[in-house]
């Protein structure tokens, strides 16, 4: 085969890369013609990344990305609401970074920040699956423990039923902690979808120093906010490790 | 913009982010971007030694060159990358190798400036072509940095990047081969895009003649 022949076969395929990338962007925006341009030369290099997912944009709001650490492998126990809430937090951060990428406000929130919240998230999102495992594993995921409690605490008389009762209040602490963990993280989802729109807002918003100002200001505070819930998450999440042990040690002493 | 710096400063964040398969679409225009760039400056730089024509043929030459060995090495990369328990999609594979490529054409741009200065100060041929060779190694080495920290620390590492930079240099090298000449010989009165002869086997069969030459016999008298 010669090089002429090579050329006409390569773009050929180019040319069907080309109109996939085009029929998969319904409506052709600008932007998938310059995919489709790119898919038509450097088809080898540029199709898998083209076609592999969709792109942010086109992911449905809490849906989160391939791969992303909503859907890695070490959460897979997570339930669902906890996922869709990282899921949330995750999505609303991707589409602030786009929005802030080269304005005024983009010190406010960097990559870094993000990576960095999106890792405290991973961490809180384990705690979470772990205490999941955990509950699932003493059947009481879904009853609450409360109602386990003997009707009658004096028909089992003597010393194991305060361990039983003791246990029981326990895995209701458990309980409350994970729903506690899971009602923040949402919120948390709400704040970061709030600093999305805000930023969103600002961008379009922002034509002089003084409004520029004003915006930072609010728009850093909304940040603040997010890390303090975070940190707050985290807290709550791992204190329970080392306090709640002593307590019913003591308790049962 | 923020990419590249990210490619430079932090690239670790880069290859997290090729792993995610987060934005890979916006990633991969970035990279390209970057190569073609930085390739057509490192290429008009080392076309000025001839000047003319020369500075357009090595200007488009260098960044086709490079963008031809990752389309041919990325399923081989994919492949290699399974075999040494690295099971990333595709997109991920490409999508460091680009960045590599990548941060290598930003280090060729940035020295760009200084081969143009040594041939505007008469650099003579053989030096100009040893300080271009010194200034693709140097470009190697920080796109070889890219691809280690993205193995991450699991075992094979060390197989693995091995077979990276082989498969790199066989397939650069053969391309390279194909689309010279870049710098152009002095006593040449023209230089072609492409120096077409008959197949002569490729940069291996060079290599090898090379080779023979210098370990055989002394001529006779």
């Amino acid at each position: 085969m010669g090089f002429r022949e090579l050329l006409v076969l390569y773009l050929a395929i180019g040319l069907g890369c080309g109109l996939t990338v085009l029929r998969r962007a319904r409506p052709p925006r600008t932007q998938a013609w310059g995919s489709a341009v790119l898919a038509l030369l450097l088809w080898p290099v540029w199709m898998p990344l083209a076609l592999g997912e969709p792109s942010a944009t086109a992911r449905a709001p809490g849906e989160p990305a391939a791969g992303s650490a909503a859907t890695a492998p070490g959460r897979a126990a997570t339930a669902d609401d906890v996922a869709q809430a990282v899921g949330r937090v995750e999505h609303a951060l991707a589409g602030a970074l786009q929005v802030v990428a080269g304005t005024c406000f983009a010190g406010l929130l960097t990559a870094e920040d993000a990576r960095q919240i999106l890792e405290e998230l991973g961490r809180v999102g384990t705690r979470l699956a772990e205490l999941d495992r955990h509950l699932e594993l003493y059947c009481f995921a879904e009853t609450p423990p409360a109602d386990r409690v003997p009707a009658a605490p004096g028909a089992l008389a003597a010393p194991p039923c305060e361990a039983a009762e003791l246990r029981v209040q326990s895995l209701g602490q458990l309980c409350e902690l994970r729903t506690q963990g899971a009602r923040a993280l949402g919120e948390l989802g709400d704040l970061a979808e709030l600093l999305h729109t805000e930023l969103v807002l600002a961008r379009f918003r922002c034509g002089s120093a003084p409004n520029e100002a004003a915006a930072s200001r609010q728009l850093a505070e909304l940040v603040s906010e997010l890390w303090a819930r975070l940190e707050s998450l985290d807290e709550a999440a791992t204190g329970c490790d080392e306090a709640q042990p002593l307590a019913r040690r003591s308790a049962i002493g | 913009m923020n990419t590249l710096e990210q490619l430079l400063r932090h690239p670790e964040q880069v290859i997290a982010r090729c792993r995610q398969g987060r934005e890979l679409e916006s990633f991969g225009r970035a990279a390209l971007g970057a190569i073609v760039a930085g390739g057509a400056a490192f290429g008009a730089a080392v076309g000025a030694f001839r000047g003319g024509r020369q500075i357009l043929f090595a200007a488009t030459k260098i960044p086709l060159a490079t963008v031809v060995t990752l389309g041919v090495c990325a399923p081989a990369l994919y492949a290699l990358g399974s075999v040494f328990g690295r099971r990333w999609p595709l997109r991920t594979v490409v999508a460091i190798a680009l960045g590599a490529a990548a941060r290598s054409a930003l280090v060729l741009l940035a020295l760009a400036p200084v081969l143009w200065l040594a041939i505007d100060l008469g650099t003579p041929y053989p030096l100009v072509k040893l300080l271009a060779t010194l200034a693709y190694a140097l470009g190697g080495l920080s796109a070889l940095s890219v691809a280690v920290r993205a193995l991450g620390d699991e075992p094979g590492r060390r197989g693995c990047a091995t077979a990276f930079v082989a498969l790199f240099l066989l397939v650069g090298g053969q391309t390279g081969w194909v689309l010279r000449p870049y710098l152009g010989r002095p006593e040449d009165p023209t230089v072609p895009f492409i120096v077409r002869t008959a197949e002569d086997g490729g940069l291996p069969a060079a290599l090898w003649r090379s080779t023979a030459a210098l370990l055989g016999p002394p001529a006779g008298p």
